[in-house]
């Protein structure tokens, strides 16, 4: 592999040509060679100590899994009036991750966006796992998992069916549907790259593998006419879903009675927390791995300054919604729901409070200026620092608003256990161990999809020349005539 | 849609114009392969343009059929054509067999093919290595044999696969095949290559009905389960023997007050009645896209090919169909000859 020596600027502004959305010579041989590369060449070192430490941190969360369905959720730091503690401050954080897969395979392409596609593949492949992550949470919360089958409508000798007109069972279909959609629309897309893999194979284990989920897939136009149709009315579908899941998922809380929790802000400032710390992960994930696997053609500093103006914009809309709470906590003149916010800000838990704000509104502020944003270094620490302000919000939002509710004398300070904390930390193991298999054996970049970008901006380009050449042509001959 | 109707008109003139210089093409080709017995063979064949004219005059007529695109993706492969054919080869079914040369011989023209290339390296690189991969790839489509039904002779053309480098040359590669009537054939691009459409009469796809109506039901069943399992509860219940027999199946509702609010409640049904009418669409619209591109196949003719595994790489195909109604192996290798590709390769069943 191969790897241009410094990043070429790609991140100018000039509206007289475009920029490229892929750096360096490239045709559609090397597209292929260098994206399949990755797969069919020799991992590098550093992907074997990645995964090493990744699977023994995921070890850690089978262990803290195994200990919890032995013992159950009093290994946890649960109390009486925080009886949701880390678990769902996890799921929501993991869950907005997620968006941002969605976002760049689904709204972007809808918007003709079309640096996506250099980045499509991996931020859906981190939205699966993500959902996975997510998903594990809720399954294992409920304390006797093997009841676990009781959130679906199953019928039973006891006609006993879930409460349909409860969020959490809103949240229980949004989950799952989101998971579902957003698995078919990878799959749908990695489905011409896995046939050129199968194509390019040169063991037989790799030919039946890959030819068995490339599904036959032999490039056939009449199959892209209907494929391109799908994958439209696919992105068309997502798009919806990824704005409702997170507003059902704020619904958990918007719909209780909890002062603090209980605002019609909750679904479109909570979207927009997804997107924004969805984004910093697939900074914080692509930032190295198109290092590590030379992918820097594709993934480009363009793209990378794109989503730092995303996190730029979706950060300061969530600094705008941690403002409007405070407001109409004063506005509404309700004294419960003041007490709940002038508890957030100064009570026992302001120093998460603090870390929430600095994080998440102040850090993103350094996106205003183009050099920050173009550089990789400041974006791969501000994108871990999004991260770590965003998992802080859910606490904040969670833990503060249960401590402290409505009777002080059942107000309890909430501390987390050694199995909460390796739990969390043991999810993140599941999420890497993924990714970087996925990193290894698949088409990290979508390969017809970059191709076809890259046709149409040859084409343009090509039209532009001759269009030039015309217009040269036309001037010349003006000029003779008079 | 509107391809069709122009087609008869514009058959004319794209084959008016395609005609000259391809058959140019075909003939500097020949004249260029170097291999000395072939030439009689080879003209055999070019001297068919006049034949290949007739082709295309009969064709004509039947270029209003090019219809028969979508609908033949629904049917079976009309198996008639396929039983006159071998009746039709019969008598010269022993010909090829004798005349293998002959059938090699659009092969022959691989120097030729590889001139141009020799221009740029890079392309050839991934050449030089396909021989390797060469039992893989048969092996991977030997048990096609009982794909197609009529156990085939290990020579038996399947079809013809014709190279293009460009989508230029493809574009206007498809419009001759298109044009010339025949509907069992297809492009083979690594990525869609847009604007093919019209140059293949490719008909709007069917698959927004299906999504609507996967979305329709998802909507109908997220409200039809709220309503049973929460709305109402069963106004009887059934007893005795039959009761046991039928109360597994039927289980009632459950009516269960909340604080006072009422059991049945559109809004509180809207979320789930939303995401079930995502997911079916969803559902739809994959799998819908899937039946109808009749995928899975692990098994097609354009897989013997070894070079068609740039396919889904940097190369584009278009691949014409032994099972075509019109496909005639002299008149078709004439026809693909023309097309102005950069090879031209005969698919046969893998020997072995």
């Amino acid at each position: 592999v191969s790897e241009t020596a410094a990043d070429f600027n790609n991140t100018f502004d000039d509206p007289t040509r475009r920029s490229p959305l892929i750096t360096g010579e490239h045709d559609l041989t090397t597209i292929t060679d260098r994206i399949c590369g990755v797969v069919e060449g020799k991992p590098p070192t550093i992907w074997w100590i990645a995964l090493a430490i990744s699977a023994s941190v995921m070890s850690l969360l089978g262990l803290c899994l195994a200990y919890l369905f032995i013992c159950g959720t009093g290994t946890w730091g649960l109390n009486n009036p925080v009886t949701w503690g880390w678990a769902i401050v996890n799921f929501v954080f993991w869950v907005g991750i997620g968006h941002a897969g969605t976002l760049i395979s689904a709204i972007l392409f809808l918007f003709r966006q079309k640096w996506r596609t250099g980045i499509n593949r991996s931020a859906e492949a981190m939205t699966i796992f993500a959902v996975i992550c997510a998903g594990l949470f809720p399954g294992v919360h409920i304390g006797r998992v093997w009841y676990a089958y009781y959130l679906a409508p199953m019928p039973n000798q006891m006609d006993m069916w879930p409460q349909f007109r409860s969020p959490l069972l809103w949240d229980v279909f949004a989950v799952n549907t989101y998971f579902t959609v957003s698995l078919l629309f990878w799959y749908m897309g990695l489905v011409p790259d896995l046939a050129t893999l199968r194509d390019r194979a040169t063991s037989r284990v790799r030919q039946m593998a890959y030819g068995f989920f490339a599904l036959g897939w032999r490039g056939s136009h009449r199959h892209w006419h209907r494929y391109e149709r799908a994958y439209l009315i696919l992105a068309a579908l997502a798009t919806p879903l990824v704005l409702s899941v997170h507003s059902v998922v704020s619904f958990d809380f918007a719909v209780s009675q909890v002062p603090g929790w209980h605002t019609t802000i909750f679904p479109p400032y909570f979207v927009a927390g997804a997107i924004f710390s969805g984004f910093a992960m697939v900074l914080t994930l692509l930032i190295p791995a198109r290092e590590i696997f030379g992918l820097k053609d594709f993934i480009t500093l363009r793209h990378i300054e794109n989503m730092n103006k995303v996190i730029l914009a979706t950060g300061s809309i969530v600094g705008l919604a941690y403002g409007t709470e405070f407001f109409i906590a004063w506005y509404s003149d309700n004294p419960l729901e003041q007490f709940a916010f002038r508890n957030r800000m100064f009570g026992h838990y302001w120093w998460a409070y603090l870390i929430m704000v600095s994080c998440n509104v102040i850090t993103p502020q350094i996106f205003w200026i183009k050099k920050f944003r173009t550089n990789i270094y400041i974006t791969f620490v501000a994108s871990i620092i999004v991260n770590i302000g965003m998992w802080f919000e859910r606490f904040v939002i969670i833990i503060s608003s249960l401590s402290a509710d409505f009777i002080p004398a059942a107000w309890d300070y909430y501390h987390p256990t050694w199995v909460d904390v390796l739990t969390f930390v043991g999810s993140f193991g599941l999420f890497m161990t993924l990714f970087l298999l996925f990193c290894r054996f698949l088409p990290m970049v979508a390969m017809a999809e970059v191709k076809l970008t890259y046709m149409e901006l040859k084409h343009m380009e090509h039209n532009r020349h001759e269009a030039e050449a015309l217009l040269a042509e036309a001037a010349q001959g003006k000029e003779a005539t008079s | 849609m509107t391809d069709e109707s122009k087609t008869p008109e514009e058959a004319k003139d794209d084959v008016v114009k395609d005609e000259e210089p391809k058959a140019d093409d075909a003939k500097s080709g020949d004249t260029k392969s170097d291999a000395p017995e072939e030439p009689s063979a080879a003209e055999k064949v070019l001297a068919e343009p006049s034949a290949a004219e007739k082709v295309l005059a009969e064709a004509e007529p039947k270029a209003e059929e090019p219809k028969a695109e979508e609908p033949k993706a629904e049917e079976p492969k009309a198996e008639e054509p396929k039983a006159e054919e071998p009746k039709a080869e019969e008598p010269k079914a022993e010909e090829p067999k004798a005349e293998e040369p002959k059938a090699e011989e659009p092969k022959a023209e691989e120097p030729k093919a590889e001139e141009p290339k020799a221009e740029e390296p890079k392309a050839e690189e991934p050449k030089a290595e396909e021989p390797k991969d060469d039992d893989g790839g048969d092996g991977d489509d030997g048990d096609g044999d009982d794909d197609d039904g009529a156990p085939s002779e290990p020579n038996e053309t399947l079809g013809f696969l014709i190279e293009f480098e460009t989508e230029e040359g493809l574009k206007s590669g498809c419009a001759s095949v298109r044009d010339a009537g025949y509907s069992n054939w297809d492009a083979h691009t690594p990525y869609p290559v847009h604007g093919l459409d019209e140059a293949m009469g490719v008909r709007p796809t069917i698959l927004p009905w299906i999504v609507f109506f996967g979305g329709l039901t998802g909507c109908l069943a997220g409200l039809g389960l709220q309503l049973y399992t929460n709305g109402i509860e069963l106004p009887f219940s059934v007893t005795g023997v039959l009761g046991a027999l039928v109360d597994p199946f039927l289980p009632s509702g459950y009516g269960f007050v909340v604080s006072g609010k009422p059991v049945f409640s559109v809004q509180a049904n809207i979320p789930v009645v939303f995401e079930l009418t995502i997911l079916l669409s969803a559902f739809g619209s994959f799998f819908g896209m899937w039946g109808l591109n009749r995928l899975p196949q692990f098994h097609h003719p354009v897989f013997h090919s070894e070079r068609f595994r740039r396919a889904s790489q940097d190369r584009y195909f278009i691949s014409i169909e032994a099972t075509d109604p019109l496909f005639d192996r002299d008149r078709t290798l004439a026809l693909a000859q023309r097309l102005g590709g950069t090879h031209l390769e005969e698919l046969v069943e893998a020997e072995e």
